[in-house]
């Protein structure tokens, strides 16, 4: 009878066999990049909406991302506009706008980045590419009040391009 | 009996059935967590030619977003590494294609040949793989009145590729003088200096508190340490005939993970506390 029972189970564990590949293509699907690897990656980006301007004050807007540098904290950034030579500048009917733009690490301060240069920077998250649910990384865009009243009323946006690199 | 096989068939089905919905959920967390940025990524931004290998490679380019991408592909030659970095336009490393679209996240090979022979120095290039902007635009709405504005943001990824000299050498030479640590690199390929610390002597277990298995008691130093014990050092690549000149206290040990050539492989250099240089020998332990 317990030979009986023995057979029974074995016999539900076989059925359900085709559940525990599916677990474990997911394990391995979902597993830690191999430590030889070298991997950079910079996550959690939103385009930055500067909203309307009032008529008075800046237009700034910040988005925290998440750098990932396996097993090494320093990176380089790269940030480039669709201006002439890379500049930050947004395009409208009624003009351009230039912007400005800053990058902090962590909980450093902001640095103010030359269009289409490379600035170093340490901080990055070596271990989880995903910062652990905690970004560590802002980037800050900043339309100041004279250039936003030397255009005409309308629409203005830009491409601004990331480009991570490590060191 | 029958009775008991039936619960244990329940329990067995309720187990599975948790499972079932676990991977779904997980499958369904895979399927959404991608982004609608344009992110383009590879495998590895770090690639070596090694001497005597073949002079092609692949590199895989991934679009992390649910929109296909457009992606060009830059190759410049760096020259003066390490210090007043300058990067040109080079034909000795040939990308192809040069650019190409990706499906929604999709993979694509781009292969990457050096083009010229090998010389007496390491060379060092710069691929960079930018996304372009198709269509921007016409998404948003204009406004009536007013300014408004909108940036949108894309992310590439660099990659570091090196070339091994015709005969490589990899040498890094140390030399420790009461608070002065140097590092030298005397061979001909890169070697890349990270996660270095220095770890007070107070930092030390007591000797009842050792454990036999570790390697030996600079390894124990730096392993019991309270991480506000020991200060981080900087992190350098450093390029053939290059030096890395640090504040160390002398009776501190010091620990560096160290990788030649951009292979991605680790080893520990653990340098013990007083005057020395690498002629007098140095601990590396294989973290490979």
């Amino acid at each position: 009878m317990r030979l009986s029972t023995q057979r029974t189970f074995i016999s539900k564990a076989l059925k359900h066999a085709r559940l525990s590949l599916c677990v474990l293509i997911l394990s391995l699907l979902t597993a830690p990049v191999s430590a030889f690897a070298q991997t950079v990656k910079v996550t959690d980006i939103n385009d930055f909406s500067l909203g309307s301007w009032s008529g008075s004050g800046d237009l700034q807007n910040e988005d925290i991302v998440c750098i990932y540098n396996l097993g090494v904290s320093t990176y380089r950034v790269r940030l480039t506009g669709t201006g002439a030579g890379g500049a930050f500048r947004m395009t409208g009917t009624g003009g351009d706008i230039p912007y400005e733009v800053e990058f902090k690490s962590g909980a450093g301060s902001f640095v103010a980045l030359t269009a289409n240069a490379y600035t170093g920077f340490s901080g990055a998250n070596t271990v989880s590419n995903s910062c652990g649910g905690s970004p560590n990384a802002t980037i800050r865009v900043t339309a100041r009040a004279a250039s936003l009243a030397a255009v005409l009323t309308g629409s203005y946006s830009d491409t601004l391009t990331i480009l991570l690199e490590t060191n | 009996m029958s009775e008991i096989n039936s619960k244990v068939e329940i329990k067995i089905r309720n187990a599975f059935s948790i499972l079932r919905t676990a991977c779904f959920l997980l499958f369904a967390f895979l399927l959404l967590a991608t982004s609608s940025q344009a992110q383009i990524s590879v495998d590895n931004v770090i690639l070596r030619f090694s001497a005597g290998q073949r002079p092609v490679q692949n590199v895989n380019v991934r679009n992390n977003s649910n929109k296909l991408g457009y992606v060009t592909v830059e190759v410049t030659s760096v020259t003066n590494p390490g210090k007043n970095e300058k990067a040109e336009k080079s034909k000795d490393l040939i990308a192809s294609p040069k650019a190409f679209s990706i499906e929604a996240n999709g993979v694509r090979a781009v292969r990457l040949l050096v083009q010229s022979a090998p010389i007496d120095e390491e060379r060092i290039f710069r691929v960079s793989f930018i996304p372009q902007d198709k269509g921007f635009g016409d998404e948003y709405v204009k406004t009536q009145s007013g300014r408004s504005a909108v940036i949108r943001v894309l992310s590439g990824m660099g990659m570091l590729v090196f070339v091994d000299p015709t005969k490589p050498v990899i040498k890094l030479d140390w030399n420790r003088s009461g608070d002065n640590l140097v590092f030298e690199n005397t061979g001909n390929v890169n070697i890349y200096l990270a996660d270095g610390v220095s770890c007070p002597p107070g930092s030390e277990k007591t000797g009842s508190e050792k454990n036999t298995h570790e390697k030996n008691a600079e390894e124990k130093a730096v392993a019991t340490a309270k991480p506000d014990e020991c200060p981080k050092l900087e992190t350098k690549r450093l390029y053939a005939g290059q030096k890395l000149e640090l504040q160390a206290l002398s009776k501190s040990t010091v620990t560096y993970l160290r990788s030649d050539g951009g292979t991605g492989d680790y080893q520990k250099i653990i340098i013990p506390p007083g005057d020395g240089s690498s002629s007098g020998g140095v601990s590396e332990v294989n973290e490979g």
